[in-house]
């Protein structure tokens, strides 16, 4: 089998020696390529071949990397081995080393907690500023709903982190929450917020289950009597609204398997995955008969809220406490804007009557750690409507466009008079020449509409004379969720100039996108 | 391509592998650049053409200097392949820096700042563009021979073991094994120990104790026990990271039939600085001094200049390894220790201290070093170091390490302090030696799929 360079010479260059091989050295060989050779057998086998997954290859994915990541991912989250070693491993590696995912911090006496929640806690650069931010959208929010004849109670959520720090391993207790600020600051613009930590504060009762991120029924109930108290002193008797006629019962109920538990990824149904199930006391809403009871249809007190309402019922237990009827909008694992914003859009359209309120209930970590689920979405809403209030659509005037380039970007005429745009690589942009001149700072915008998949930004970018120029009050912020959206860039610039030449870039994303209706408005 | 992912070790491997024994030895060249292209291009296919321009150039400049008997000429060809390296090099990872470091001064002035370029570095610029550039140099300067076969050449500088972090292999090493090279069994089963080895030491004992290092270096502030624990995490960290990529790319190459110069001998092991960069990343320092220190001067202008381009050295391969501040200042302390040491007299200001005492002396002082090259900036460094001094008052306790960190710790040690380098083992007969590592490989395995992805900390640079 020996071929090639000599031994000798190889040692001079390197000073490397060839080892004999010695019997066991096999094992190494064995070691490597029949483990390979296992892994390969099970998984072509399953049908895991790297890029079985792929329901399309193109090009730029191809060049980008993302299709390489893809298959990647793919390939291992797929893996046939791992779906039947990982558990075991997961639990080997649990109760020999204490490791487990770092989605979760196991803390005192199995209590579990999800990790991203650290991320919402100071100490962090720009906090305060983000804060703002956040306040500012939800008062903002809460003002439309106002203008419409719409009381929204506010209802953030604590973190269960804050909640229970005694139950938390040493290092991970974290000198502070956002929380207080968060209810300090939108007190302090005046919107109607209520403080639910005291209902949620464990006093003798669990008021989240140790092995979940949510609460527990008791922790619902809590805070749905708090709720209702609230709502009592601010509406009086009699409430607006159906009558509801349910009544809430506590039992019982068997047992609870959390999100947080299943997310350790221990063997399903083992004693040591059963170790961290916990006993549940249910709390129902039921009818004179004793079954289950929801409330239904579109009625005129709302609920708009996260799985946290969706899953123990939020919505039925408030109807029962207050005994009139309460539409549940909440949606669980799709953040808490949509639900919100969905009804807004409905009141708009006239499909839905303004109700007389909305509790509007979110769980303390989306402030930070989903921008794009919370604070995106409502900025995107915001501006949105302070565009069609600014700039009326009776103001509408067509541009004249003399020429008109597309950089970074492959469009696409969409056959109804808009184009569907895919971004190459750098920032997609449409350089737009115009017939007639734009003066600046009279009252003029140039809208369009867009929608993509993802939040971001869409902006244009004015030629003054030297050169596109940006402005901070040319940017505006895109809600994504493949919702169409005005967009109205003021003309802004230099006094007394006029413009015959701009940048627009519709998103600020590698995201396909949509495009049309590119036009002028005047306040 | 990432060594520690379940697409190079269950796809990648096993192909390459069997195609290179199925093939006649005239076509392994070409299929090994073929691989390493793949194995290259993975996530950004277009810097493929970057690295192979790189060759084409020293490969031309190469077959010129040997060509030419005019060294005026034969200069000007090496300074072109010096150039186009360079600036390749410059280009990718250093324009966004040095425009930042201009803006800062510009700013400072009341002037308007330049855009960034936002330039992505394509992974192992740093190495293949030294590894390439020595090729021109060494042919120049006789010490080898030119390559005829521009296909072999490419082999060379794309060979996917040692591609993207290292070891800097010379071509005066691996010329002859280019042309025919050794494959036995014994070579390629200590390949496949040593690959194993290195796997092994990077997914369980680097990426357990990355967290420990993260979660330290993460905190505003830090009380002194929690600050001097996370920098020994953060050093063993990348000794096992880095060692452990070098024992893999040795492994591979071995399996392939190649001998790679050996990059790790023990470096935390060092009674002195001087000693620890003879042990520490030892293709990059030895590439430093025949291309840099030597041809500045060396010891040979007298006392004085020595320091000066040992510190110029120092600094330049601080740079090396990052486009930022924090490299520089680690590349001027190792200088500076290593002045001190020739200062006084070639040995450490602690050389009369017993030698455990002097191995601890010198793992304090790398430290400190290490101190510097995981911060993110000066500021943090600095801070960290008054946490070390304990003078930065944090909350004790901060840390949070399992079982598996503290077992990290231990067997860390114990490796590092008690055992001989991987590929000193590798070479003796120990009949435990291949069912033990045999038996981490697989728990290793086992914690790809577990763990969150960690790519190598010198593919960075």
């Amino acid at each position: 089998m020996a071929d090639g360079s000599s031994p000798h010479h190889d040692q001079q260059v390197t000073g490397w020696r060839d080892p004999e091989a010695g019997g066991l050295r096999v094992v190494s060989l064995l070691s490597l390529f029949g483990t390979i050779l296992v892994v390969l057998y099970f998984e072509i086998g399953g049908g895991n071949l790297p890029g079985s997954k792929l329901d399309r290859v193109d090009f730029q994915a191809f060049r980008d990397g993302s299709l390489a990541r893809e298959v990647e991912n793919d390939f291992a989250e797929n893996s046939v081995v791992a779906e039947t070693v990982r558990p075991r491993y997961n639990e080997f590696a649990f109760r020999l080393f204490d490791r487990h995912t770092d989605r979760v911090v196991v803390g005192r006496d199995h209590w579990l907690f999800e990790a991203s929640n650290a991320k919402a806690n100071y100490p962090r650069p720009g906090a305060e500023a983000l804060i703002e931010r956040h306040l500012a959208a939800i008062s903002g929010t809460v003002s439309w709903f106002a203008a419409h004849g719409t009381k929204v109670l506010v209802l953030p959520l604590p973190n269960k982190w804050a909640l229970y720090p005694d139950k938390l391993p040493e290092a991970r207790k974290q000198p502070r929450s956002i929380w207080p600020e968060m209810v300090r600051g939108l007190k302090a613009r005046q919107v109607w917020t209520l403080d639910a930590a005291p209902a949620l504060k464990p006093d003798g009762v669990a008021t989240f289950f140790a092995n979940d991120s949510h609460w527990s029924d008791q922790g619902c109930l809590a805070t749905a009597g708090l709720l209702a108290e609230e709502i009592r002193q601010r509406f009086g008797t009699p409430l607006p609204g159906l009558a509801f006629d349910g009544r809430i019962v506590e039992h019982e109920g068997g047992t609870w398997e959390g999100d947080l538990q299943r997310m350790l990824g221990f063997v399903k149904d083992s004693d040591f995955y059963r170790s961290f199930t916990v006993p549940r006391r249910l709390v129902r809403v039921v009818d004179d008969r004793g079954r289950d009871l929801e409330p239904e249809g579109e009625q005129t007190l709302v609920l708009c809220g996260t799985s946290f309402s969706h899953t123990l019922h939020l919505g039925s237990k408030l109807a029962a406490l207050l005994g009139r009827q309460v539409e549940d909008r909440s949606l669980p694992g799709k953040g808490p804007t949509v639900g919100l914003l969905a009804l807004a859009r409905e009141i708009i359209a006239g499909d839905h009557e303004a109700p007389a309120l909305i509790v509007w209930e979110f769980p303390e970590k989306h402030v930070f750690v989903r921008k794009d689920s919370f604070l995106d979405p409502l900025e995107a809403f915001l501006v949105e409507r302070e565009n069609e209030e600014r700039y009326p659509a009776s103001s509408r005037r067509e541009l004249v466009i003399t020429g008109r380039t597309a950089e970074n970007v492959t469009l696409v005429d969409d056959g109804e008079g808009g184009l569907d745009g895919t971004p190459t690589t750098g920032d997609p942009m449409l350089l737009v020449d115009l017939g007639e001149a734009l003066p600046a700072n009279e009252g003029w915008a140039v809208c369009y509409r867009v929608k993509t998949a993802n939040p971001t930004t869409s902006k244009i970018l004015f030629d003054w004379g030297a050169g596109f120029g940006r402005d901070e009050r040319c940017i505006q912020p895109v809600g994504g969720r493949d919702r169409e959206q005005l967009i109205c860039i003021p003309v802004v610039g230099p006094e007394g100039r006029e413009t015959r030449r701009f940048r627009l870039d519709p998103v600020d994303s590698s995201r396909p996108f949509e495009f049309r209706d590119l036009h002028l408005r005047r306040r | 391509m990432v060594f520690t992912t379940q697409i190079f070790l269950f796809a990648f491997l096993p192909l390459v592998t069997a195609i290179y024994f199925l093939l006649p030895h005239r076509g392994r060249n070409l299929m090994l650049t073929l691989a390493s292209f793949l194995f290259y291009g993975w996530w950004r296919p277009d810097f493929v053409l970057l690295m192979t321009f790189s060759a084409v150039v020293d490969h031309q400049a190469g077959a010129r200097v040997a060509r030419l008997e005019d060294d005026r000429r034969r200069r000007r060809w090496v300074f072109l392949s010096c150039v186009v390296n360079l600036a390749l090099l410059g280009f990718f990872k250093y324009a966004d820096f040095g425009i930042e470091s201009l803006n800062a001064i510009i700013q400072r002035f009341g002037g308007e700042p330049w855009p960034l370029l936002h330039v992505v570095l394509p992974v192992g610029i740093s190495f293949y563009t030294f590894q390439s550039m020595s090729y021109t140099i060494d042919i120049y300067r006789g010490d080898a021979e030119p390559q005829k076969s521009f296909l072999d050449f490419m082999a060379y500088v794309a060979l996917f073991p040692q591609l993207v972090a290292g070891p800097i292999v010379r071509y005066r090493e691996i010329a002859e094994q280019l042309r025919s090279r050794r494959h036995s069994f014994a070579r390629a089963s200590t390949g496949a120990l040593l690959f194993q080895m290195g796997f092994a030491k990077k997914v369980l004992l680097a990426d357990t104790l990355a967290p420990i290092a993260d979660q330290a270096f993460g905190q505003a502030q830090l009380a002194t026990p929690d600050a001097w624990t996370g920098i020994v995490a953060y050093a063993f960290q990348i000794y096992f990271d880095f060692s452990g990529y070098s024992d893999m790319a040795m492994g591979l190459g071995l399996l392939f039939g190649f001998v790679f110069p050996m990059n790790f001998n023990s470096p935390y092991k060092s009674q002195s600085i001087t000693e620890f960069w003879r042990r520490w990343h030892v293709s990059l320092s030895s590439w430093l001094r025949d291309y840099l220190y030597i041809p500045m001067g060396g010891n040979r202008r007298g006392p004085f200049l020595t320091y000066v381009f040992l510190m110029l050295t120092m600094l330049l391969g601080g740079l090396w390894h990052g486009a930022s501040w924090t490299f520089v200042a680690w590349g001027a302390y190792q200088g500076a220790w290593l002045v001190i040491e020739r200062l006084i007299g070639k040995r450490p200001f602690y050389a009369a201290l017993p030698k455990p005492l002097r191995i601890a002396c010198t793992f304090v002082i790398a430290l400190g070093g290490w101190v510097f090259f995981r911060a993110n900036s000066l500021s943090q460094a600095t801070g960290y170091l008054m946490a070390m001094l304990g003078r930065d008052g944090g909350a004790e306790g901060l840390l949070e390490i399992d079982r598996a960190g503290l077992l990290a710790f231990g067997c860390g040690a114990l490796i590092i302090w008690g055992m001989r380098p991987a590929h000193e083992q590798v070479q003796t007969t120990r009949p435990w030696l291949s069912p033990a590592v045999a038996v981490f490989f697989l728990v290793a395995v086992c914690e790809i799929w577990f763990q969150a992805y960690r790519p190598f900390l010198y593919f960075q640079f």
